[in-house]
């Protein structure tokens, strides 16, 4: 097993429970082959609008599946989200039966996971688990009472999150983890309703989070959007903060999927000569991106739902130069790649010695986008479209001079990595509603501010 | 008890036989179990005899529902709420895609149990089927109800508008089915499926086109109680037809694209007897037709941007207003439920709105909205047990009515008294599961169409330059300003002619378009259903709205290039 924090409290079963669950099950299989996967979600959110919580949300979701395989039989697998004896037991005799019966054309290694070597799980925290009785609900006041008493229209949301997941079977996989995760967003307007700020934080730990900061961020920004002017869209110099970078690169995982790429489709694969991206280079030579699931500002488990090992990838490398696609384990073994991995939804870019107020004292002219919204891509090329929102400001010789109405762009990654004039380090960003990226909580994705020549704003956006 | 500790569990057992191996074998699995992952099911020989209920529980009987909505309310009212509803539900669903590829069958079960105190609400959920296990979530739902209504008085939040109150609704309702499909052998789909592709390979046998399909059934039994003492069920059964079809299309950039053909996609509420309809076979060969018509036709780039006009198909015409008027009016995004997440409406304040002399759209714009059968989105009571009525959304193009919810409809209380309206939701709300949160939909809108003869074709046959875009997608911002089409299917049209397939994409300002630039609207005959999606909330609960609208032609609709480089 691997070690995880257990909770007496947790609203979902804990790794440990979940290993000897598994072993309980397994004890009453006789199938040659059983796998026993568990998933225990459980969330608890409260949304402010306009100064009021309107909606709170809370409870949890069981799963319990159970695969079973005869020889080179098909496998047959049921799920349930009963977890007493004779439930499981039923379960068991009643997916045995079945899979006895399927007919021979099965593929045994379609069950079986090697290497089953795992990293150590380190994404969950007791303190996150621990908001769920009390902190979370005191959270929302701290966050949202210092923006009403700024004056400011607001709306809020705080959640946390933990999941546990299992995947055990007869040939020794066993692995069990826990993820964590919780996140604070605040938007505020100003009483004309003209100018809005956003701000936020997101963080496996709970205890790392500073709703009063958050509070003071936005209030900040949000009297400064006060009077938003109309400013020509076009090419201009971006200075991304990183809630905004985060919404885009979160776009760019699917593309490294070799299931993907092998089939002639997205960024990666090179049109023109017919072959992978390997050895060229793709951005700007100061930026990588990688995945760990040890990452200490995110990470994930490190194990998929079907129990394969993750491992840290470095996607793009020094030079930046792709180095890795992501192989699925059938995948991988028909190539001969190591090692399989998932495509990568939680990535960190790396970060650089600048900051978001060094890249405005060397801007000359130029827009500070504090958040996108509404992202949506066009095609398998890596374009996408979104809105600026959340506060976007004109930055004039050196200085935020002063907020603008929010803009429409257009723009790939894939091509505006290549535009970089100056990173910041790189951290957590929060996401708050963006349903476009999976819903929440959204993958943790770790980056940088940036700042980008020519990025191309193509049109004002009616948003506030 | 926690409300997450899980009780003790049900250990009524339910037993179905059903053949597998030529022997009668025993499926002994407990009706409250939740089928997350499908149940994969191979076909062949025994398997092909079998139907999708073989391998799937008997959903819960429909009194055991009843009773655990009925102990969730007696919780919460216990726990001292004013007001508290809870939706149980049990849903089984087939999925049959084309051979090798396996049918799969899933059932879900779950439940949500919405308390309100003082105007405040709490939310729990859960999907363990026990008395406890729900007892204890109605009451953690009235807990974190009491509990935010303390934080809401030390924020000074202003408090809510009145909880409108509606007729008690009791009774049970079935949508209708003659053939109930989950009693249907797995062998009678592949036999629609086959006929599907005979159909194909004897017509278009050597040709570019190729079709497939999958046939999906939702079943569901829906329970809602409250503590005003409703208790409703509900039995509804869906079906799709995905019953379609492509050309795959020489692309110089991309290789080859696919061209979807008119099929049979509309979800319909009713049992399996619509798969054995005649009809759609020729359906589909006029689709094909016209695909592999469209198939002789060149690609063309984009020639050049500008302002051109534009014949929306009925799919498009429906998502563009299903995407811009039905969620301007929707009555959430007026008192700012989705300022921060799907977002706002520029159809406010609604009492200026409903009273303007001038009307907000064209006059060539009627919209109602009604959810009653054959709607595929047609029940008896709504997910607040309200009974839906039918209501004019858009007449020539002013705005007479807005989507309620009992939560919303306090903002039109007043201009609904002024003019006499009963203050009566629509019965419009919808919980996607009953783990969602219950929000306001726009239940199945319908443009009218024209009542003069027009066809696609008749839209477009005084246009010198101009498209007709094909069952497009539409965005659209979070204010409802602008709409956005991207890289979408388009025939080019020159005097009146179509001369080449294209891709291009367009942005449009929603108002002063859907108010001065639709020209013309097609016949019925040009009528098409589609879905516009709203992602509501954070974690967001998509709601989904039917649309039916005919084709229409619009002018002046810029067609814009967003080519990037390096």
């Amino acid at each position: 097993m691997i070690r995880s924090d257990d909770e007496a409290s947790s609203p979902v079963l804990a790794p440990t429970a979940l290993i000897e669950l598994g072993h309980r099950i397994l004890a009453m299989t006789t199938a040659e082959r059983t796998v026993v996967y568990v998933d225990h979600r459980a969330m608890g959110t409260a949304r402010v609008i306009k100064g009021r919580v309107q909606q709170n949300r809370s409870g949890d979701e069981l799963y319990v599946r159970i695969a079973s395989q005869f020889g080179r039989r098909m496998s047959f697998s049921i799920g349930t989200n009963q977890i007493d004896m004779p439930h499981l037991r039923q379960a068991v005799e009643y997916v045995e039966r079945v899979a006895r019966e399927q007919p021979g054309d099965g593929i045994e290694t379609a069950m079986r996971i090697a290497p089953r070597v795992y990293l150590r799980n380190t994404t969950s925290h007791a303190n996150t688990i621990a908001a769920f009785s009390d902190a979370r609900h005191a959270a929302v006041e701290t966050l949202v009472a210092p923006v009403v008493a700024a004056g400011l229209r607001t709306s809020a949301f705080v959640g946390v999150t933990v999941h546990s997941r299992l995947c055990i079977d007869k040939q020794g996989m066993e692995v069990a983890g826990q993820e964590t995760d919780s996140e604070l967003t605040v938007t505020a307007w100003n009483a004309n309703g003209k100018g809005s700020g956003w701000a936020g934080q997101s963080a496996r730990d709970w205890a790392t989070l500073q709703p009063g900061a958050v509070a003071d961020r936005v209030i900040r920004l949000t009297k400064l959007a006060a009077n938003p002017v109309t400013f020509e869209p076009g090419r201009r110099t971006a200075i991304l903060d990183r809630p905004a970078v985060a919404q885009i690169v979160c776009m760019m995982g699917w593309s490294f999927h070799a299931g993907v790429v092998l089939n002639g489709r997205g960024p990666l694969w090179d049109k023109a000569n017919r072959r992978v991206r390997f050895g060229q280079r793709l951005f700007d030579p100061r930026i990588t991106l990688s995945s760990d699931p040890n990452d200490p500002d995110g990470g994930y488990l490190p194990f998929n739902d079907s129990g394969m090992p993750l491992v840290p990838m470095t996607w793009i490398g020094t030079g930046a130069m792709l180095e890795h696609l992501a192989y699925s384990a059938d995948m991988a073994a028909k190539l001969g790649v190591t090692p399989p991995n998932d495509a990568p939804n939680s990535l960190r870019m790396s970060g650089g010695p600048s900051n978001v107020e060094e890249m405005i004292a060397n801007c000359k002219e130029g827009i500070y986008v504090n958040r996108v919204a509404q992202l949506s891509s066009f095609d398998e090329s890596g374009i996408v479209t979104g809105i600026t929102n959340g506060g976007c400001y004109l930055v004039r010789n050196g200085k935020i001079e002063k907020s603008i109405r929010n803009f429409r762009f257009v723009e790939s990654p894939w091509l505006f990595l290549n535009r970089v004039e100056a990173i910041g380090a790189a951290e957590r960003a929060p996401f708050g509603y963006s349903p476009w990226n999976g819903g929440w909580p959204a993958a943790p994705t770790i980056v940088p501010p940036l700042m980008i020549r020519d990025f191309n704003f193509t049109a004002l956006a009616d948003v506030v | 008890m926690s409300a997450w500790s899980r009780g003790a569990g049900g250990t009524s057992v339910t037993r179905r036989h059903f053949l597998a191996g030529g022997a009668l074998a025993t499926l002994g699995l407990g009706s409250r179990v939740a089928f997350g992952a499908p149940v994969v099911i191979p076909y062949n020989r025994t398997t092909r005899r079998a139907t999708p209920s073989m391998f799937l529980p008997d959903p819960l009987p429909a009194d055991e529902l009843r009773q655990l909505a009925l102990v969730a309310v007696n919780a919460a009212r216990e726990a001292g709420v004013e007001f508290a509803d809870v939706r149980v539900s049990t849903r089984r669903i087939i999925r049959v895609p084309p051979l090798p590829y396996p049918a799969e069958a899933r059932m879900y079960v779950g439940y949500g149990v919405r308390a309100r105190h003082q105007g405040t609400w709490g939310f729990q959920y859960g999907n363990v089927f026990t008395v406890d296990a729900i007892a204890a979530v109605a009451r953690s739902a009235a807990m974190a109800a009491r509990r935010y209504d303390g934080a809401n008085r030390r924020l000074g939040a202003t408090p809510p508008g009145e909880w409108i109150s509606v007729p008690v609704a009791t009774g049970e309702w079935q949508s209708p089915r003659v053939i109930d499909p989950f009693t249907v052998p797995i062998d009678d789909y592949y036999r629609v499926m086959g006929a599907l592709v005979e159909t194909t390979t004897d017509t278009y046998r050597n040709r570019s086109v190729s079709a497939a399909g999958r046939i999906v059934w939702n079943a569901e039994t829906r329970v809602f109680a409250s503590t005003e003492g409703a208790l409703v069920t509900q039995d509804t059964m869906h079906g799709a037809l995905g019953l379609g079809g492509g050309a795959r299309l020489p692309n110089p950039s991309s290789g080859s694209e696919s061209l979807d053909i008119e099929g049979i996609d509309d979800d319909i509420c009713a049992g399996f007897e619509i798969a054995l309809r005649q009809d759609w076979i020729d359906h589909l060969r006029t689709g094909l037709d016209e695909a592999a018509r469209l198939c002789e036709l060149p690609i063309r780039p984009l020639r050049d941007v500008g302002r051109y006009p534009i014949v929306f198909d009925g799919a498009s015409f429906a998502k563009i207003i299903g995407e811009t008027i039905s969620p301007a009016l929707d009555c959430e995004r007026v008192i700012g439920l989705g300022a921060d997440t799907d977002g706002n409406t520029f159809l406010v304040p609604p009492d200026e709105i409903l009273g303007a002399s001038a009307p907000q759209f064209s006059p060539l714009l009627t919209a109602r909205v009604d959810r009653a059968l054959p709607s595929t989105v047609a029940v008896a009571w709504d997910d607040e047990g309200v009974v839906p009525e039918p209501y004019t959304l858009v007449e020539q193009g002013r705005v007479v009515d807005y989507h309620t919810s009992r939560e919303t409809l306090p903002v039109l209380a007043e201009w609904y008294a002024k003019h006499g309206r009963p203050v009566r939701p629509h019965g419009g709300v919808v919980a996607a599961l009953p783990t969602s949160v219950p929000a306001v939909s726009g239940g199945h809108l319908t443009v009218a169409a024209s009542t003069h003869a027009m066809s696609v074709e008749n839209l477009a046959k005084d246009m010198q330059y101009g498209f007709i875009i094909r069952n497009s997608e539409i965005g659209t911002d979070p204010e409802l300003a602008v709409a956005t089409g991207t890289n979408v299917n388009a025939l080019e049209v020159r005097r009146g002619q179509i001369v080449a397939r294209t891709r291009l994409s367009l942005q449009f300002a929603i108002r002063p378009t859907l108010k001065a630039n639709v020209v013309a609207l097609g016949d019925a005959s040009t009528m098409r259903t589609s879905w516009a999606t709203a992602q509501k909330g954070i974690p967001w609960d998509e709601v989904r709205t039917a649309v039916s609208a005919p084709a229409a032609l619009c002018k002046d609709i810029d067609v814009i290039s967003w080519e990037l480089t390096t």
